[in-house]
């Protein structure tokens, strides 16, 4: 009994050659290429790594029912998935600001990461993330976006500059107002109980 | 878990201010752990939806493929043989497929890895060579499907192979290992493009759960380098073999041997009373080699020793100067005429253990340890003159040196100055050591005993452990003791050593063992029957372990088998006044009498608390050298710390803070690598006052006794100054175990002193059965016990309770115990507590009816009384509000708060009322009836605790 559940186990899942094959090339490539860029991006802006698996998952299942009207004249597979997933990361948003569950505590942020020698400095660094991060939910959405598109995707400021369809000066300049404005509200006292708003 | 960190990624620089460009920096700092299987998760799904979208891309072919696959999983899954056609055939699919389709670039593959042998001890590592993958299928190893500019893939290896081997080593089950029983379990692991295990599944088990177990436990701490597809790394799952394979050399420092002669006859009883203890008469035997010591030194001295000159030949080698002589002119002396000698003859260990004994007397440690080592090589070379009793000697004494240092630094640390910042002590002052970074210990004392609390979280988050690297010490000490107790199996400090620190890592059956065996080595010495029943009552064992202490003390001496069972430590005041002006059978007597209100499971045929006393003593005696010292006072009062932590100074005092869980530590000092502890001031003044509010404490995890959850009433009985109490229960969920296993129920009356008055005893089966059991309850008796025992486990539930009524001599209205039963409406009948509709309930559970019964006897009320008036309030135990609810006495129609009723002219006036619970929450409540009656000026009160859900 035992060895029946292993070996049918083994059989759907050790073998993703097999099932990689059912999807278009071009889209598996990306899904390897790209994931990790709409994970960040998406991880940025939403509250717990859990959330943000469900949205890059919502993601690439959109992006795969639109597959085949994706133009590639219009932009970059990269570009056209990260469109998809500030439309995604809205949807999840919204959804949430309806259920009234926008607040991100401290302690569900096991998984962000910063690369600190001692246990000590490792939860100075985690508390000052999150400050970040709840800082950054406070701003408008617009400086969200571009925030999540350099910190969290680690876009070039030229790709930024395609996604959002402006120049790179204007990167640039939105950057510098969205860090402006991030210092500004993780310096405000009130933030511990921010409520994000957009 | 796999890390996306910001080296994965580039960033333009942007023209930034400072002040927003280190913000800029830490933004960048920031990255995100994705779990490792999410993306190999998301896949299948992505492919399902595509082929609901898209059936027709996928042939008649490959669906007969699946069909087939699934075909062989239903029929052949079990076989071997079947599992690898089931391979093959994949393989046949796959390649198939391979020509239709484009290979996915970084599709993972089934691999197989070459297994992992762990032989115990790693004698000889494998070479790096010896670990080929094999490549089972896929296309990815198709030459017509991978594209030649891509570098071939690559399947993951294991990385750090010795650090592999060494954890597998680790978590091979020490007993399996002595007896020779290994094994391989086939492993599938799911091993993520870091290198990582994601998943471990088992695959092919190796028939003994326990390496199946050690192995699954093992894996995800396994490193590998990732397998590659176009140069990229990418996870897949692995089949992968952990070998353990058992090898007769221990590499376990702590392991006894297994010599011969003393390994027992299967059917040997050891402990049996009929075979051991042929041990008569004073423990302090000269050291096995002593006599052979002697005459060798005696040689190597030749001349230059004479008995007035040196003294004795046995003090030379003891290193202690004989009576009458100062010691440091006498030791320069003799040190002087040892090094002669050595000079002299170099090839005679004699007197090489005699002056490395004088050296270590002197202070000078690391010179002894040469000297002791420069003998064993002599002593242990081919030809050499010498009895294994003389290598045990010196293999004993190395081991001791090695060990003193590994025990005066177990534990040690310091407590960093910051971590004080978190909490406030405004009582304690001292900021000692602010400079240093670390506490003072002072101020670790100060806190300790004023803010005990505060100071626990301190400890935890600023104790920073100093005492790394000493293991090495401890596998040189135990080693050097295994090898003592291998030359010569009855060496008793040696194995003391050996079964002590055993003892202090609570591998209480391999204690057991060892002590068996050098009982029998050395033909039942008691130190060995003290340790084989501190392990014994370790296991729960407790009559077992009773027993050895009663062996232990037929071959002790008078002094010291008095000094184990000595409670003065237990007792204060008055009753320690008492005690110590006893001698003798006087003595035991009182000490019986001490113990027998405190055993706690009267069903066991051992007095558990009892037992756990000596067995700290034995510990105590061992460890500490004897039971009066101030460590030994604590150890028997409380027990093994759940902690210890140790701070030094400067001068090399040391103090240790021992952790019992709740309230202060109880601190310690002690000087360099002495044994000898002393509490601190602050520590034996709290340790004073502890005296007066938790003298001792029982505390044994090996046998547990619960609080059983009962109903327990007491009654007025018919005969004048007779009770009745009546237990209404269950077997606890704990100890149902069910319907084959049994359990011991006990029922007992004790007098005031907590004699037995009246015993009651049944097997019953380990189920949950309500019960009621109903018992008068004579004049003499004050006290009643309900009990189930669980033999096997040593498990317990008990009751303990007053077997009368308060109150019940005084005069004036009074009322017996509540008894919550179900509620019903007995009609007419006369209310009695023997009616047949009357089922109490055990309360074990929480109440979830809308009412309940309750019944209740008042008495002595009729001359004072013609009337009186009933009403229940519930208290809720947590906050304690307090509510009426409408309640239904016997006979009457409907609920009212309150009820004017009248008294029985003859007995007691016996109520049962029906109680509405429906606006009742659950939570914790009390019960309250009262019984006001106006006429006597006062009211009786009744309360039973209940949970309701």
């Amino acid at each position: 009994m035992q060895i029946e559940q292993i070996v049918s186990d083994k059989v759907t899942r050790t073998t993703p050659a097999e099932r990689s094959s059912s999807l278009p090339q071009d889209f598996e490539t990306w899904y390897h290429e790209y994931r990790s860029s709409v994970f960040r991006y998406v991880r940025f802006r939403v509250a717990t790594r859990e959330a943000a698996e469900d949205v890059t998952s919502e993601v690439f299942m959109k992006a795969l029912r639109s597959f085949e009207r994706y133009d590639e004249t219009r932009a970059s597979p990269k570009t056209w998935l990260l469109r998809i997933a500030r439309n995604a990361v809205t949807d999840h948003l919204r959804a949430l600001q309806r259920r009234g569950s926008l607040h991100v505590s401290l302690d569900r942020i096991p998984d962000l990461v910063a690369d600190v020698p001692s246990q000590e400095e490792r939860v100075i660094k985690q508390e000052r993330i999150q400050r970040l991060l709840n800082g950054s939910q406070t701003l408008r959405k617009g400086d969200q976006e571009i925030l999540s598109l350099r910190y969290g995707s680690g876009l070039q400021n030229a790709e930024i500059a395609e996604h959002l369809g402006i120049s790179n000066n204007a990167v640039a300049v939105r950057l510098h107002r969205a860090l402006r404005r991030l210092k500004s509200a993780v310096s405000d006292p009130q933030l511990d109980e921010a409520q994000h708003h957009d | 878990m796999k890390r996306s960190t910001m080296t994965d990624r580039s960033f333009d620089d942007l023209a930034l201010p400072d002040d927003l460009a280190s913000l800029d920096a830490e933004l960048r700092s920031i990255s995100y752990e994705e779990r490792p299987s999410f993306g190999p998760e998301l896949l299948p799904q992505l492919e399902r939806a595509w082929m609901e979208r898209h059936p027709e891309r996928h042939g008649l072919r490959r669906r007969l493929a699946v069909a087939v696959v699934a075909g062989l999983l239903l029929v052949g899954a079990g076989v071997p043989s079947a599992r690898a056609s089931l391979v093959r055939f994949m393989d046949g699919i796959q390649g198939d497929r391979g020509k239709v389709d484009e290979p996915s670039p970084t599709a993972p593959t089934p691999m197989q890895l070459a297994p992992l042998n762990v032989e115990s001890p790693l004698v000889d590592p494998a070479p790096e060579t010896g670990r080929t993958g094999v490549l089972l299928g896929g296309p990815a190893t198709s030459p017509t499907a991978e594209r030649s500019e891509w570098p071939a893939p690559t399947m993951p290896e294991i990385a750090e192979r010795a650090r592999a081997e060494d954890l597998i080593r680790r978590h091979y089950p020490l007993a399996l290992q002595r007896a020779g029983i290994g094994g391989t379990v086939g492993l599938l692991l799911w091993v993520d493009s870091t290198g990582a295990v994601d998943f471990v599944n088992l695959g092919r088990g190796s028939g003994v759960q326990e390496l199946d177990r050690a192995a699954l436990e093992v894996a995800p701490s396994l490193r590998f380098r990732a397998a590659s597809r176009r140069g990229r790394p990418v996870g897949t799952w692995v089949e992968f073999d952990v070998v353990f394979k058992p090898n007769p050399e221990e590499n376990d420092p702590f392991s006894l041997p297994s010599v011969d002669p003393i390994d027992l006859p299967i059917d040997a009883q050891p402990f049996d009373p009929a075979i051991v203890p042929e041990w008569r008469g004073d423990i302090l035997l000269p050291a096995p080699g002593q006599r052979e010591g002697s005459e060798l030194l005696r040689d190597a001295m030749g001349k230059e020793w004479t008995e007035s000159r040196l003294g004795p030949i046995e003090s030379i080698l003891a290193g202690e100067p004989p009576a009458g002589r100062a010691p440091t002119a006498w030791r320069v002396e003799v040190g002087r005429a040892l090094e002669s000698a050595v000079a002299r003859d170099p090839d005679n260990p004699a007197p090489l253990l005699a002056l490395a004994r004088l050296r270590r007397k002197q202070g000078l440690r690391t010179e002894a340890r040469v000297l002791f080592e420069r003998g064993l090589e002599r002593a242990i070379r081919r030809g050499a003159p010498v009895s294994p009793t003389l290598v045990a000697e010196l293999q004993y004494e190395r081991g001791r040196l090695v060990e003193e240092i590994w025990l005066a630094r177990r534990g040690s640390g310091r407590v960093r100055g910051d971590a004080f910042s978190a909490g406030s002590c405004p009582q304690a002052r001292s900021s000692g050591g602010a400079a240093t970074g670390f506490a003072s210990v002072d101020r670790l004392i100060a806190w300790n005993y004023l803010c005990p609390g505060e100071f626990g979280d301190i400890l935890d988050k600023g104790f920073e452990t100093t005492d790394v690297g000493l293991s090495a010490d401890l596998t040189v000490a135990m080693a050097s003791f295994r090898a003592a107790v291998e030359a010569y199996p009855a060496h008793v400090g040696a194995n003391i050593e050996i079964l002590l620190a055993l003892a202090d890592e609570g591998r209480w059956t391999e204690v057991m063992d060892g002590a068996r065996r050098f009982v029998w080595a050395s033909k039942g010495h008691p130190y060995g029957l003290l340790l084989g029943g501190l392990a014994l009552q370790r296991l729960g064992r407790s009559e077992e372990a009773r027993d050895q202490f009663e062996l232990a003390f037929r071959a002790l001496s008078q002094t010291e088998g008095d000094e184990l069972r000595d409670i003065e430590v237990l007792i204060a005041g008055k009753q320690r006044e008492e005690y110590l002006a006893l001698h003798g059978e006087a003595r035991r007597e009182w000490e019986r009498a001490f113990w027998a209100p405190l055993d706690p499971i009267l069903t066991s045929a051992v007095n558990e608390r009892e037992v756990e006393h000596t067995a700290r003593a034995s510990y105590a005696l061992l460890r500490f050298g004897n039971t009066l010292n101030d460590a030994a006072e604590v150890w028997l009062r409380y027990g093994r710390p759940t902690r210890v932590r140790v701070v030094s100074a400067n001068a090399g005092v040391h103090t240790e803070f021992w952790d019992y869980g709740g309230g202060p530590d109880i601190t310690f000092s002690r000087l360099g690598t002495a044994g000898n502890m002393d509490l601190t001031p602050e520590g034996r003044a709290y340790l004073n006052d502890l005296r007066e509010v938790l003298p001792h404490r029982y505390g044994t995890l090996a046998r547990t006794v619960f609080t059983l959850p009962a109903q327990l009433s007491r009654f007025r009985g018919l005969e004048p100054a007779a009770e009745e109490v009546e237990v209404d229960t269950e077997v606890p969920a704990l100890l149902a175990t069910g319907a084959e296993d049994t359990l011991d129920l006990g029922v007992f009356l004790l007098g005031a002193d907590g004699s037995k008055i009246s015993v009651t005893q049944r097997r019953i089966r380990a189920q949950s059965v309500p019960m009621s059991l109903r018992t008068p309850v004579a004049p003499e008796v004050s006290s009643v016990v309900v009990e189930f025992f669980n033999r096997r486990t040593g498990q317990a539930a008990s009751l303990r309770d007053a077997a009368r009524l308060t109150g019940g001599e005084e005069a004036g209205p009074s009322v017996s115990d509540l008894l919550i039963m179900k509620s019903v409406a007995p009609g007419t009948e006369p209310v009695t507590r023997s009616a047949d509709w009357v089922e109490p309930l055990s309360l074990v559970r929480p109440v979830d009816v809308d009412a309940v019964g309750v019944y209740f006897e008042l008495y002595d009320l009729a001359p004072l009384a013609s009337w009186y008036r009933l009403k229940v309030e519930i208290v809720n135990r947590d906050t304690g509000a307090v509510v009426g609810v409408p309640i239904r006495p016997a006979g009457e129609e409907g609920y009212r708060p309150t009820w004017d009723r009248y008294p029985s002219t003859e007995g007691p006036t016996v109520e049962f009322l029906s109680v509405a619970l429906t606006d009742v929450p659950p939570g914790r409540h009390t019960l309250r009836v009262v019984a006001d009656v106006p006429e006597a000026g006062t009211a009786v009160i009744a309360t039973r605790d209940f949970d309701r859900r």
